[in-house]
C-alpha cells in the first residue's frame, strides 16, 4: 500500500510536469522608420539603396548634398538589428569600414554614434542631409520617415522589422 | 563671413610596432623594431573641395627613421558620380593598395603580398602616382560600378624613384580601373585595373640608357562576409626593354582568407611571384626573383582601436649573391605587430 501510495505520488509529480504547457516565449515586434529631414526631396529608398546609404558607399543624395549618417549605440537592439539585417557585417568589420573610408578621404570623420531617440530626430531635424534609423513612433515635425521599398512603416511588407523573442 | 563654407578638418593616426624575424636576413635574426606613424588629414570646405594629406614616419634600414609625404591632394565632387582630384594618391594597379593605403591597422595581416610590396620595400608595382584623376560611381539596378581614370608623371627612372615634383621623360602613364558591387551580393566586390607606362632611361647605366615601355594588368576580388574574408588579386606587368629589345613578363598573385571570430581573427595567405630574369628595370633591386610563400597568422583586437598580430611564414625564393649567380633556398619567418588609431 505504501509503495502504491508511492508510486502515485511520484506519478503525481511528473505526471503533473509533463501535464503542464511548455513556457511559451513571448514574441514583440519592433519596426524601425528611416528618418530623415523634412525638407528632404527624398521619400522613398529601396532597401538595397538603404544599406549603401547606411555604410556611406554612397556620400550623396541624389540632389549632391552630403549625407549625414546618425548612428545609435552598439549596446541597443536596434543597431544589433542594423547590423545583421543591413550591414551584414559585425560591429569590428563596420568600425574598420569606416576608418578605410576616412583614410580615403571619402568621409571626414566616423559618422556619430547618439543614444536617444530625441536627440537623434533632433538633430536630423537640424541637418539637410541628416540621415538616420529610430523606432517608429511619432516623429517630430522637422522629420520625416521614409518608405523602403515603396512601403511605409508598419505598412505590411515594410521590411525594416525585428522580432524580438521573450521568454515569460 | 565663411557661411556654409566653413573649413573642417580631422586627424587619424596609424601606429604599429613589433618584432620581426627571417631566416634570410643578414641582420640578427630576431629584431625590435619601430613600424610606422602615419598622419592623416583630411579637411573640406563646403559639399564640393575635399582637401588630403598623408604624412609617414617609417622606420627602414638599421636605424634610419624617415620622413615621407606619401598622399596630398585636393579634389572637387559632383555628387557621387564624379569627382575630379589633383595631386598623389596611391594607385589603382593594386586592390589592396588602395583599400589600406599605409594604415596598418586596417590590415588584416602584418606583411603586405609582394603585388603590394611598396617601391621602396622591394615591391614590383608602381603604388603611388602623381597626377590627375576622375573618378565617380554608376548605380544601375544590378549593383554599383565606381570607374578611375588617372593620368600621372609616371616612374622614374629608378624603381623608388616616384617622380613626385618632375617628370623625366616628356610621355604621361595612363591608369584605369572598374569595380564592381552586385546589389544581390553586396559582400562582394570584384574588378580590374590596367597601366601603360613609358619608364625613362637611366643614362647612368649601360644596360639602362634607353626607355622601357610597361604595361600592367589587375583583377581582384574581394569578399567580406561576417564569417568569412576573402581578397585574392592578380597581376601581369609586361616589359620591352628599348636597349636590349627583349619582352619580360612577370606575374605575381595572392589569396588571403581571414576567419572573424569575435576577438580573434585566424588568416592565411598563398603568395606567388613568378619573374622574368634580367629584366634590367628589376635587377638592380633583385626584384626579377621568383618567390612563394605561405602565411599563417592570428589577429586579436585589444581594443576597438588597437590589434596585436602574430604571423609566421614560410616558403622558397630566389637569391642573387655578389657575382650575380642565381640560387633558391626555402625560408621561414615570424613577425609580432602590435597596431593603432586614433
Amino acid at each position: 500500500m505504501t509503495i502504491k501510495l508511492f508510486i502515485l505520488l511520484l506519478c503525481s509529480l511528473f505526471g503533473s510536469s509533463f501535464d503542464k504547457e511548455p513556457a511559451l516565449a513571448s514574441q514583440e515586434q519592433v519596426v524601425y522608420a528611416v528618418i530623415v529631414h523634412i525638407d528632404s526631396k527624398i521619400d522613398d529608398l529601396s532597401l538595397s539603396d538603404l544599406k549603401k546609404y547606411m555604410k556611406v558607399d554612397r556620400r550623396h543624395w541624389p540632389d549632391k548634398s552630403s549625407v549625414i549618417l546618425f548612428q545609435r549605440p552598439l549596446s541597443s537592439a536596434l543597431q544589433k538589428y542594423m547590423l545583421e539585417e543591413i550591414y551584414g557585417m559585425t560591429e569590428r568589420q563596420l568600425r574598420r569600414h569606416f576608418v578605410s573610408l576616412m583614410n580615403k578621404g571619402s568621409i571626414g570623420a566616423i559618422p556619430s554614434v547618439v543614444k536617444e531617440r530625441e536627440m537623434v530626430c533632433r538633430l536630423v531635424g537640424k541637418k539637410d542631409g541628416g540621415l538616420a534609423v529610430v523606432v517608429a513612433g511619432d516623429l517630430p515635425k522637422t522629420v520625416k520617415a521614409l518608405k523602403i521599398d515603396g512601403k511605409s512603416p508598419g505598412e505590411k511588407g515594410y521590411p525594416l522589422v525585428q522580432t524580438i523573442v521573450q521568454d515569460s | 563671413m565663411f557661411g556654409e563654407d566653413s573649413p573642417e578638418f580631422s586627424l587619424r593616426i596609424f601606429g604599429d610596432i613589433g618584432m620581426h624575424g627571417d631566416s634570410k636576413s643578414d641582420h640578427s635574426k630576431a629584431n625590435f623594431s619601430f613600424g610606422s606613424l602615419d598622419f592623416v588629414i583630411s579637411g573640406s570646405m563646403g559639399e564640393r573641395l575635399t582637401f588630403f594629406s598623408e604624412s609617414l614616419i617609417e622606420g627602414e634600414h638599421a636605424d634610419a627613421i624617415f620622413f615621407d609625404q606619401e598622399r596630398a591632394w585636393v579634389a572637387w565632387n559632383e555628387g557621387d558620380s564624379f569627382y575630379l582630384q589633383l595631386g598623389m594618391d596611391n594607385s589603382v594597379i593594386s586592390r589592396w593598395n588602395r583599400l589600406y593605403n599605409h594604415g596598418r591597422w586596417l590590415e588584416t595581416t602584418i606583411t603586405r603580398p609582394f603585388l603590394a610590396t611598396f617601391e621602396d620595400q622591394g615591391g614590383v608595382l608602381p603604388m603611388h602616382f602623381q597626377g590627375l584623376e576622375i573618378g565617380g560611381l554608376l548605380a544601375p539596378a544590378a549593383g554599383d560600378l565606381e570607374w578611375v581614370a588617372i593620368i600621372a608623371n609616371g616612374r622614374g627612372a629608378d624603381i623608388e624613384d616616384r617622380q613626385r615634383v618632375h617628370d623625366d621623360n616628356t610621355s604621361k602613364s595612363f591608369s584605369t580601373s572598374l569595380t564592381f558591387t552586385p546589389s544581390s551580393m553586396e559582400a562582394l566586390t570584384f574588378g580590374a585595373a590596367a597601366l601603360t607606362d613609358i619608364i625613362p632611361a637611366d643614362l647612368n647605366s649601360a644596360v639602362r640608357n634607353g626607355s622601357i615601355s610597361e604595361q600592367i594588368y589587375d583583377a581582384y576580388f574581394t569578399w567580406l562576409g561576417e564569417q568569412l574574408e576573402w581578397i585574392g588579386e592578380y597581376a601581369w606587368v609586361i616589359h620591352h626593354d628599348g636597349v636590349s629589345g627583349s619582352n619580360f613578363s612577370h606575374r605575381l598573385i595572392y589569396l588571403q582568407m581571414a576567419m572573424p571570430l569575435d576577438d580573434w581573427t585566424p588568416y592565411t595567405r598563398f603568395d606567388l611571384k613568378v619573374m622574368d630574369q634580367n629584366d634590367p628595370y628589376f635587377v638592380p633591386v633583385d626584384q626579377d626573383l621568383d618567390q612563394w610563400q605561405q602565411l599563417l597568422g592570428v589577429r586579436h583586437e585589444l581594443t576597438a582601436s588597437s590589434a596585436i598580430k602574430l604571423e609566421i611564414g614560410f616558403g622558397h625564393g630566389q637569391d642573387r649573391d655578389a657575382g650575380g649567380a642565381v640560387s633558391s633556398d626555402d625560408f621561414i619567418s615570424a613577425a609580432l605587430q602590435i597596431s593603432w588609431t586614433f
